[in-house]
């Protein structure tokens, strides 16, 4: 290529993609949702006088033009790449893969948070069970940082650290330790949750810490749907989609769930396969987020019943401990409120167990 | 409107640079004109009236001293224009810390402004301020047409963060201004190179300085890394920012004088503040050092005239301490190099940059401050004291994490990659496929810098808070 003709070319040319990018933009079907950030995308901002004054349509507008922008998908996934295989950056917007996991760093250990959640526990310990004298347990789910990281030299909080400090805040609470049951294979390689299907150990642990019985005996199907986890559209890499699989019996397909929101309940299956088609697949398991939720067991040989206080986890665990209990009832205090839990849930007798997350306990104010 | 802003490269600037080219000669500079109003008024709606004022102000000034040049009210009228450029500055800059530093010794409470800063202020008051000057001094005619020097305050690639162009530079062009394919090309590379400096590499060193700074986990180590990767993130975010301006005004037929000379190859910092940002410290010597004397003066008001340009320099860049202090080190510096260090310094280049490189670092450190106490914690913990790990786990994840970026910016930041390319143009044999390589880099860099600002958001200019 001459000088003169590269002098005309490069000017010509970029003008011609900044307005080809322009006309395509125009053109190009506004998209209400990002299925793989699972979340709203901006729309055309409305011009006003005083949107216009005050700054706000030119801030939404900027939004806009980002959430809209032509192969969005793939020039995040360009970027994602960039920053692995040529700046060699150990972790992009803070995930990273180690050996086809898709991961997010969980770095430090927040203790405010820790003690944001522990102060939410010990309230519901004095205000519902310490009259009742119910000891509590506390279940502790590692992320899958805790697996991932030391192999890797990547960074993680202090597990042990956590631990020992929850132990610490809440003597009253008896701790069940879930590490050893679990491995970075008992997670799903694009989402943050754990697989139903490796959880048996996990239950067996629950159950034992509570005396109860429990069944092994359930039968492995999967969904047809493919499943893009969280970390899937938050990182932009590219991965295979994994497979919901999960556990039934006769128990299982015979149990309903009450589920109580605004006032309100309605029952459903312990299953929704309405869900496994939604925008996350994973609220296949009861349903997804709910505030209170109640398991029944048509099938139960005791009147035992389990007070299950969990984040998003507990959805795919809680069907395993059916078999051991009449009634298995889920509180999220992300949705209801610590102090209403004594108007809906009666505590009389009841087994208690906390399970949560590292990644909820160190990001805990989302707790009411 | 940032530069580094989908808005402004895929909306604004195509639809622009239509208008402009398609527009007769004689309506360019009010395409001009109201574009760069529409650029401001993105950012600063409200603001818009005040850059305005600010040009009103400097345009009858300007016809003012200019109308009563030789008598004592030419005088009159550039005092009244430089104070009323200071007074606006001061009054959206400085006030609330003026009135708190005057609460901090008197007790009496007076009630802060809590103006916003109006986005570039410190760059167009300087702009008025040495066009009227100039005028006074007759060195330039004053300007009869408002576009004109609307054009010559406001022209939307120097706007907020430079560089400070003089009138006298660009007056001819303002009226007379020639485009070319030659110049178009110049300028849309140096705008693509700039633009990568700010995303590609100012964006992402800025990245772990944020971690820096949220880190519970600090080491000594890792201060430094910090420090090194802080100078590199200021140096590429505005030199970046100089580079797109440039290559604007050379698309629309403007030549903006150089703001950069790759200041880290600074063999003492006398010669580094030769090479950064260099219309500000031009600014300074021509209307503050040289009109006090300079340094054909006795030796104390030398020392003097020093101090305040460097208390000035400092305080133009925030209306802090630290920034006053960071002005002062300096001062400091350069005093001790022109008294013992000249000769030391000009026996080894190693030795040079041994000197120059850690305070530069340092006096990075003081200027990214938060708080006087927080530069001197930081400078403190630099060298071991209140610290007791040399390296944290942190550390080494975010030197091997940032490893390769780190590199290619202190690459970057050196002439190496241009003295390359110019080699490389001189082959006459590979000069077509090196010309067919250009064009393709320049594609892929926008492609790349389009993929970085879809996926991410951290994106602000640093010299937007001057």
């Amino acid at each position: 290529m001459r000088d003169t003709t590269k002098q005309k070319l490069l000017p010509l040319l970029l003008l011609c993609a900044l307005l080809g990018v322009l006309l395509g933009f125009l053109l190009h079907k506004t998209n209400s949702f990002s299925d793989t950030e699972r979340r709203a995308l901006m729309q055309a901002p409305t011009l006003s006088f005083d949107s216009l004054l005050s700054g706000s349509f030119m801030s939404d507008f900027e939004n806009y033009a980002l959430d809209q922008f032509p192969k969005r998908e793939q020039l995040r996934t360009l970027s994602t790449q960039f920053a692995f295989q040529v700046l060699h950056k150990s972790d992009h917007h803070g995930l990273y893969v180690s050996d086809g996991q898709i991961s997010k760093l969980e770095y430090p250990l927040r203790y405010p948070m820790l003690d944001y959640a522990t102060n939410r526990f010990s309230f519901l310990y004095e205000s519902y069970l310490k009259e009742k004298a119910i000891v509590p347990r506390l279940a502790i789910i590692p992320d899958k940082n805790y697996y991932l990281a030391p192999m890797q030299q990547r960074l993680a909080m202090d597990y042990d650290q956590l631990f020992s400090y929850l132990q610490e805040q809440l003597p009253f609470f008896q701790p069940i330790d879930l590490t050893d049951d679990l491995s970075i294979d008992a997670y799903y390689e694009t989402d943050s949750h754990w697989k139903q299907t490796e959880l048996l150990p996990v239950a067996s642990t629950i159950a034992e810490a509570f005396s109860v019985p429990l069944s092994n005996s359930y039968e492995k199907k999967a969904l047809n749907t493919p499943f893009y986890g969280v970390y899937y559209g938050q990182s932009a890499m590219p991965h295979a989609p994994d497979t919901i699989w999960y556990l039934t019996n006769d128990t299982l397909t015979a149990a309903t769930v009450t589920h109580f929101s605004n006032q309100a309940s309605h029952e459903k299956a312990v299953y929704d396969f309405d869900k496994a088609n939604g925008k996350d697949p994973y609220d296949f398991f009861l349903s997804g987020a709910t505030p209170l939720a109640t398991i029944h067991n048509p099938h139960a040989t005791n009147n035992r019943r389990l007070i299950l206080f969990r984040d998003s986890f507990g959805s795919s665990l809680a069907p395993l401990l059916v078999s051991s209990y009449a009634e298995v009832t889920l509180v999220d205090l992300r949705y209801l409120p610590s102090a209403e839990v004594g108007n809906y849930v009666d505590f009389t007798d009841a087994d208690v167990l906390f399970l949560y997350s590292t990644t909820l306990l160190n990001n805990s104010r989302a707790l009411r | 409107m940032l530069f580094s802003s989908i808005t402004f490269l895929y909306f604004y600037l195509p639809l622009v640079l239509c208008c402009y080219f398609i527009a007769p000669k004689a309506y360019k500079n009010g395409v001009l004109f109201f574009s760069s109003l529409v650029f401001y008024g993105w950012g600063e709606p409200k603001y818009v009236l005040l850059m305005l004022c600010a040009i009103a102000l400097g345009y009858s000034f300007g016809l003012l001293i200019e109308h009563f040049q030789g008598t004592a009210w030419a005088k009159w009228f550039l005092i009244l224009s430089v104070t009323s450029s200071l007074c606006i500055l001061g009054v959206f800059k400085y006030a609330d810390f003026f009135i708190t530093t005057f609460r901090s010794i008197f007790p009496v409470s007076i009630g802060l402004l809590r103006l916003s800063l109006p986005i570039g202020i410190s760059f167009y008051t300087f702009q008025i301020m040495s066009y009227t000057i100039d005028v006074y001094h007759q060195k330039v005619p004053a300007q009869h047409n408002f576009i004109s020097l609307g054009i010559y305050i406001c022209l939307f690639p120097q706007l907020i963060a430079g560089p400070i162009v003089r009138y006298a530079d660009i007056s001819y062009q303002l009226e007379h201004r020639t485009h070319s394919f030659a110049q178009a090309e110049t300028g849309a590379t140096r705008f693509l190179i700039g633009l990568s400096k700010k995303v590609l590499l100012a964006n992402q060193l800025g990245e772990l300085c944020n971690q820096f700074h949220m880190s519970t986990d600090k080491s000594v180590l890792y201060y430094w890394l910090y420090a090194l990767a802080f100078a590199l993130h200021l140096y590429f975010d505005f030199s970046g920012y100089s580079d797109m301006a440039i290559g604007l005004g050379a698309i629309l037929g403007f030549q903006f004088p150089e703001n950069f000379r790759y200041p880290f190859v600074a063999r003492s910092i006398t010669d580094f503040w030769r090479r950064w940002h260099i219309s500000l410290g031009t600014w300074f010597r021509d209307y503050v050092y040289i009109p006090l004397g300079g340094n054909r003066c006795s030796r104390v008001k030398w020392v003097r005239n020093l101090f305040v340009v460097w208390f000035l320099t400092g305080l133009w860049h925030g209306a802090a301490w630290n920034f006053i202090i960071w002005g002062l080190f300096f001062a400091l510096l350069l005093l001790f190099e022109k008294a013992f260090l000249h000769n030391i310094l000009s026996r080894s280049r190693v030795l040079c940059h041994l000197y120059v490189l850690p305070l530069l670092l340092l006096s990075f450190v003081i200027f990214d401050a938060s708080s006087l106490s927080d530069a001197f914690t930081s400078i403190c913990c630099m060298f071991g004291f209140g610290l007791q790990e040399l390296l944290s786990v942190e550390c080494i994840y975010y030197v091997k994490s940032y490893g390769v970026l780190l590199i290619l910016g202190v690459i970057a930041a050196t002439p190496f990659p241009q003295i390359v390319y110019q080699k490389m143009r001189q082959s006459t044999k590979l000069r077509p496929l090196f010309n067919l390589l250009e064009v393709l880099a320049c594609f892929t860099l926008l492609l790349l810098v389009t993929a970085f600002l879809v996926d991410g958001s951290f994106n602000p200019f640093l010299y937007f808070r001057f």
